[in-house]
């Protein structure tokens, strides 16, 4: 090493923020017909912050100053931004044709938003399922 | 004969999901229901977040479902059954039955497929180019100097000055950067080919060069295109018996079964003369076999449980292989072979030893016995103790040649004496006190390195390495552990109790290095309802850790002389083989870091009102303030989380749920950038 060498610091601050939010409903519309419906949504913030490091005054060492960059590392604080926003909604049912025979079915859709791609990719995504059947009861 | 038709027929619905007509004559106790229908998923974009546990399918299609459940009594004979099957990878079965309760069995079978991450690694590239980028684009150099023979050399004048400045920038690097000894002229310097340094002299004077260049951390993913996930599949049984003869008595047993079979992303990396990341695929095919057997007894004041635990881990998929890059010095002479030895004296293995396993999961067996036992005694006083004792086994993987180790079998043993003790002194006051004891042993890693190079680096003083190196890498697992608490329940008012409670641990480590953490806890609560619909609780922890586990000196830099942050000692060599980065720089670490708390204030409070019986709000709150007051760097995290739920229910037949939860945390920590030349 040569003559100067030494390490900065700085104090800095991490933060998450998360809001989720549901609904549910469930209704018997008639006495053959039951509908339940449901809805989530999810919004998750991560930021680092207050990462300020400045080249020190006491450098006048040529290498340090001109080929490594204090300032440069700085930017390391935006690769932990993330957000992520999530919605989920769901409608299902049941309808009775006699106590024992029913039908069934159910919708579901939910979309993941990545706002902040980083480490794994753009991990936006929409997925719908559904199901239609068929019951007995006895 | 019919009876027993009936039970065989509901046991294949549960297993078959036999159809519905066949159920149709049924009555009685037996009741169930059986449904049958298609099912589809259909996704876009990434599957990994929207479907990461599969949900009716592992991948978008459609396919039959069907699902059923059974449940009934007949003669003292209880089965309750159900079966879910929503595709191939999506299945869900669960059987209970108890006869006459003499015996009862439990079982349970369940398959998912879980979609994992794939990083990416395409973010990882720092690099110093190599010299020959130093001439391109390059005007403040000046006209290079050519040496027949030696190399190319710049005069870049005596700093400080614009032209150096702008000459040395971390896009424009020559191969070596020197200052004469005689003028304090500083020289860039690119070497011929096939030349190993740079010039001892040049325009006259001695020159001390320091290297630079090609230094780098890049990263590959060598299958970029690959899905990683791991099917799961679980299958649980319970059995209790109870001999007629010996009624205080219940022998159970249990069997478990968890495989996770598919594929993982391995991370690698080589070192020197780059940070060389890699990524690859891994074969999973785990299995966890647990067996139990024990017995629960009832004499009179006693209770007792004792339950005895075998478990195997295997990993029978293959271990992932890679070659290393080749050990090479940044040298700009370096000549780039696959057998150039030039840092083989500064690694264990290179690219010469061939495919090398990596990422390795150890096979473990582990033993335990677990003993509870329970007197009640008159006046409301109980009295419980408990004893553990465990013992796991991790077979661990040497590679001749490279390393071996002492003892590929590492024991950890765990051993647990508690006992809680609960009186109700009066009335309205129920105390307890409590302790624990805990002793962790787990064996020292003995391990032999084999060195590649024959040669010591010169900065340690160069010497013919010994063949071979002993190393002992300490347990950090292995402590003593003492908890002692005492907790009053008092019944202030008719709906109302405070709660009070204290909390002693100590950890007391084998390694000296991270020694003993002490904590003290106290915590107050009051449950009240202070009006008809409302009811309310309120609590406050306040936890204080001494000494907890910490980094400590792990960051910063002090020079030992000037306490400043960093050193400006003219003794040291400018440029050249200076101080070494071990004892001159990391060894002068002197700030602590950590992220865990001396101080913890937790706060909770909840109140729900019901104002009709079809209505009722719930109010929560949750705020924590930690904080680590180290050696001079400050840990501190605030946690504040809040949240409302509704439920109301206009008419008997509808129902309507609402909630709202809000996470905010905020940590605050010291981050340091170490700095040097060289």
């Amino acid at each position: 090493m040569s003559s100067q060498f030494g390490a900065i610091c700085d104090q800095t601050e991490f933060n998450t923020n998360v809001h989720t939010l549901s609904l549910t409903a469930d209704m018997n519309v008639t006495e053959k017909l039951n509908v339940f419906a449901g809805a989530l949504f999810n919004d998750a913030t991560v930021d680092w912050q207050e990462l300020s490091l400045t080249t020190p005054a006491i450098v006048t060492d040529p290498v340090v100053t001109n080929i490594y960059t204090f300032e440069g590392a700085n930017v390391m604080q935006n690769y932990s931004d993330l957000h992520y926003q999530q919605v989920e909604l769901n409608l299902g049912g049941t309808y009775q044709f006699t106590p024992a025979l029913y039908v069934a079915a159910n919708v579901g859709w939910q979309m993941f938003e990545d706002k902040q791609p980083y480490v794994y990719g753009d991990q936006d995504g929409t997925a719908y399922r559904g199901t239609l059947g068929v019951g007995y009861k006895f | 004969m019919h009876r027993n038709s009936k039970w065989l027929l509901a046991l294949s619905l549960a297993a078959l999901l036999a159809p519905a007509p066949l159920l149709a004559a049924e009555e009685g106790n037996l009741s169930g229901a059986v449904e049958v229908g298609a099912a589809g998923v259909a996704i876009s974009d990434d599957a990994k977040r929207v479907n990461e546990y599969s949900v009716i399918r592992a991948d978008q299609g459609v396919n039959a479902y069907g699902q059923a459940e059974i449940s009934g009594v007949e003669n003292g004979i209880a089965v309750d059954a159900q079966a879910e099957y929503l595709s191939n990878r999506d299945q869900q079965y669960n059987l209970g039955l108890d006869v006459k309760r003499i015996f009862r069995f439990d079982s349970s079978y369940q398959t998912f497929l879980h979609w994992l991450d794939h990083d990416q690694l395409n973010y990882i590239n720092a690099a110093i180019p190599g010299g020959n980028t130093f001439p391109q684009n390059n005007p403040a150099a000046g006209a290079p100097t050519a040496v027949a023979g030696v190399g190319t050399f710049w005069n870049l004048g005596i700093p400080p000055n614009d032209n150096l400045d702008e000459a040395l920038n971390p896009n424009n690097v020559p191969g070596f950067i020197g200052i004469g000894q005689t003028t304090g002229t500083w020289y860039a310097f690119n070497p011929a080919a096939g030349v190993a340094g740079a010039p001892a002299t040049l325009n006259g004077e001695s020159v001390t060069w320091q290297q630079l260049g090609r230094a780098s951390v890049f990263a590959e993913d060598f299958v970029p295109g690959q899905d990683f996930m791991i099917k799961h599949r679980e299958y649980k049984n319970r059995a209790e018996l109870v001999i007629p003869q010996l009624p205080n008595l219940i022998f159970h047993a249990g069997y478990r079964v968890e495989q996770r079979e598919g594929t993982e992303q391995s991370i690698g990396m080589s070192k020197c003369t780059s940070c060389h990341i890699t990524g690859s695929s891994k074969e999973i095919d785990e299995e966890t076999t647990d067996l139990t057997a024990g017995v629960t007894g009832k004499f009179g004041l006693l209770t007792f449980d004792y339950t005895y635990l075998d478990r195997e881990f295997r990993e029978h998929g293959a271990d992932p292989t890679r070659l290393y890059d080749p050990a090479l010095s940044p040298s700009p002479a370096t000549t780039y072979t696959p057998t150039n030895g030039t840092f083989d004296n500064r690694l264990l293995y290179d690219y010469e030893d061939g495919l090398l396993r990596y990422d390795i999961t150890p096979d473990s067996d582990k033993e335990s016995h677990v003993l509870k036992a329970k007197v009640d005694l008159p006046r409301n006083v109980s009295v419980l103790g408990t004893y553990v004792k465990a013992d796991v086994e991790s077979r661990k993987t040497d590679e001749p040649g490279i390393f071996t180790l002492a003892d590929d079998l590492l024991e950890t043993t765990y051993d647990a004496y508690g006992m809680k003790a609960a009186a109700k002194l009066t009335k309205d006051l129920t105390v307890t006190v409590r302790g624990r004891l805990e002793e962790i042993s787990n064996d020292d890693a003995v391990i032999t390195f084999f060195p590649m190079g024959t040669s010591a680096q010169p900065n340690l003083g160069g010497g013919t390495l010994p063949a071979s190196i002993d190393g002992v890498r300490e347990s950090v697992i292995s402590r003593d552990v003492m908890t002692l608490g005492t907790d009053a329940v008092y019944r202030l008012a008719r709906y109302t109790t405070l709660r009070l409670g204290y909390e002693y641990q100590e950890i007391d480590r084998e390694d000296e290095h991270f020694g003993t953490t002490e904590s003290h806890e106290v915590t107050a609560s009051i449950k009240a309802r202070p009006i008809r619909n409302l009811t309310t609780r309120a609590s406050y922890t306040y936890k204080n850790i001494d000494n907890p586990l910490q980094n400590t000196d792990a960051a910063g830099y002090i020079d030992p002389a000037t306490g400043l942050p960093y050193t400006n000692d003219p003794t040291f060599n400018v440029i050249g083989s200076g101080p070494l980065y071990g004892t001159a720089f990391y060894d002068q670490r002197q700030i602590d870091l950590s992220n865990l708390p001396e101080d913890v204030h937790e706060g909770k409070a909840s109140a729900t009102w019901s104002p009709r019986a079809d209505m009722a709000v719930t109010l929560n709150l949750r705020a924590k303030f930690e904080e680590n007051e180290l050696d001079r760097s400050t840990w501190e995290q605030t946690t504040f989380v809040p949240g409302v739920s509704l439920w109301y229910a206009p008419t008997q037949k509808i129902n309507l749920t609402f909630a709202y939860n809000y996470l905010g945390q905020s940590t605050e920590s010291k981050f340091c950038q170490g700095w040097y030349d060289g």
